[in-house]
């Protein structure tokens, strides 16, 4: 008589060690980025209506117990970001024109455009402001 | 003999006698004993009804791939002195039907292997097999890390896609696919690319990456993945942008 | 055998999405909800109601926000779908999808719509 046993990971896989649960992390980063998101898309919307009612809503986004969520939100993409980066070498050839591209390499240029992009944001805005 | 001792939990299994259960026993500890050399002090000396695979003793063979204390491992390289004082628990690897105790039925992964076609494929082979294809090492560089494989299947057994998607393909054979596309030699890639290019092919995977992680030879099949990923992206665009192009 | 998959449609706009995800929203979060309420005048300006319509004034500027929000959108939503089917989520699959996506083209479409009447 044979009867196999069924030992495959069921839905709780993620909790089985601590890099199973980073990837789980990983993966509900989206639910902060979207949330981010559509909390930016109201915030363009109030902007087309009158100054009140925008004003109300940034106070709101701008609550103390919102501001909590934000930091939170900000560590995950953080989390997103930093492993977005170190994986793209993965998903590259390990060649290009019968070289070897150093992974290092392909990090630091993503975290180079990460600075420039952020320098660039925060200068815009604060000009804006400042003007 | 050392005095000291070591307990293994182990995992039994006997289709025709009940249900699973863990079974302990106490063996000897050695410095340099792996939980291998602790199975088989059971196998001859305590317990003869243990069923486990093992050949090499030296991570060449893939075949005693188990859970180790949780972690797919071969068991002819986990140390015992990494889980002392113990207890080490050990059971057959997971994802896999038990066949009995540490074994597992391997049928469904050697029939994944065949899908890809693990070899190289040759549109033109001469009929006296006597043409030599030169290859240089920089040729060779671009496949190498994913050739190492052994077959021990320790990815499968730490994939979650496998435990919930029968018939993904998996890590190693997808690897070994994206081994013989990579190889200068090989003329086969439209045809695995038919099959991995599916659902179950390498769209099912989404990048635990536990696979490379597990992996004893440093294969990284999740990278192997994601290389695939990138390649089937130009595909389905040109395939889709220049449908004349289509060669199948 | 299922044929070649659609998924790489999918996963080519989940990957861009990821990029511009990986850049903008950690100092979009920084700049237009934190730097203000912790007291940084120049950001508390550029958000009151004068500074954002500023912001937004130059069609580049929609431009790019929207197709920025829109890639992020189904950036997140795509991780989404396969997280929940990932945890087993008891629902058909293509359920699911449809959620996902639908939802990311309802954020995409809306922000463009929004960013038109500001």
């Amino acid at each position: 008589m044979n009867r196999p046993l069924d030992r495959r990971l069921g839905w709780t896989w993620w909790t089985r060690n601590g890099s199973y649960f980073r990837i789980f992390l990983r993966e509900a980063t989206s639910a902060f980025i979207l949330a981010e998101i559509v909390l930016f898309m109201l915030l363009i919307h109030k902007a087309g209506q009158d100054a009140e009612t925008y004003l109300a809503y940034r106070d709101f986004l701008w609550h103390p117990l919102m501001v909590v969520f934000h930091l939170v939100a900000l560590a995950f993409a953080l989390w997103h970001t930093i492993s977005f980066f170190l994986i793209a070498p993965n998903a590259l050839p390990s060649q290009v024109a019968g070289r070897r591209i150093p992974a290092a390499f392909i990090v630091g240029q993503q975290f180079a455009g990460l600075a420039a992009v952020t320098l660039l944001l925060f200068l815009w805005v604060a000009w804006v402001g400042a003007t | 003999m050392s005095d000291t001792t070591i307990r293994l939990e182990v995992f039994r299994y006997r289709p025709d006698n009940g249900g699973p259960s863990f079974q302990s026993y106490d063996v000897p500890y050695h410095d340099d004993w792996v939980v291998l050399d602790a199975l088989n002090y059971v196998k001859n000396y305590i317990d003869g009804s243990l069923s486990f695979r093992w050949s090499c003793r030296m991570g060449v063979c893939g075949s005693c791939g188990m859970q180790v204390n949780g972690e797919p491992s071969l068991t002819c390289a986990a140390f015992l002195r990494d889980h002392m004082p113990g207890p080490v628990r050990v059971e057959p690897l997971t994802n896999f039907p038990v066949e009995r105790d540490l074994v597992v039925d391997m049928n469904g992964f050697m029939e994944k292997l065949d899908h890809v076609k693990p070899y190289l494929v040759r549109e033109d082979e001469a009929d006296d097999l006597s043409a030599e294809y030169l290859q240089t090492p920089v040729q060779l560089d671009r496949y190498k890390q994913f050739s190492m494989c052994i077959n021990c299947m320790l990815c499968y057994a730490a994939c979650p896609v496998i435990g919930r998607v029968d018939d993904f393909i998996g890590p190693a054979a997808l690897a070994l696919a994206q081994r013989y596309n990579l190889d200068s030699r090989d003329q086969g890639k439209q045809m695995r690319q038919d099959v991995i290019f599916q659902n179950e092919g390498i769209w099912e995977c989404t990048f635990v990456g536990e696979c490379s992680e597990v992996c004893p030879k440093h294969v990284d099949p999740a990278g192997a993945i994601q290389q695939a990923k990138l390649e089937g992206a130009v595909d389905y665009y040109k395939r889709l942008l220049m449908p004349w192009a289509r060669r199948s | 055998m299922s044929g070649r998959s659609h998924e790489p449609l999918f996963w080519s706009l989940f990957a861009a999405g990821g990029v511009l995800a990986a850049l903008f929203v950690p100092v979009f979060i920084l700049v237009s909800s934190l730097l203000g309420p912790f007291g940084w005048d120049w950001f508390a300006d550029a958000f009151a109601y004068e500074g954002v319509r500023d912001l937004l004034e130059h069609g580049l500027v929609r431009a790019a926000v929207g197709a920025v929000v829109a890639l992020i959108a189904v950036h997140a939503c795509h991780r989404l779908r396969h997280l929940a089917v990932d945890l087993h989520a008891p629902l058909p699959g293509t359920l699911i999808s449809l959620v996902a996506y639908g939802g990311a083209a309802a954020v995409a479409v809306l922000t463009a719509v929004f960013l038109a009447l500001v």
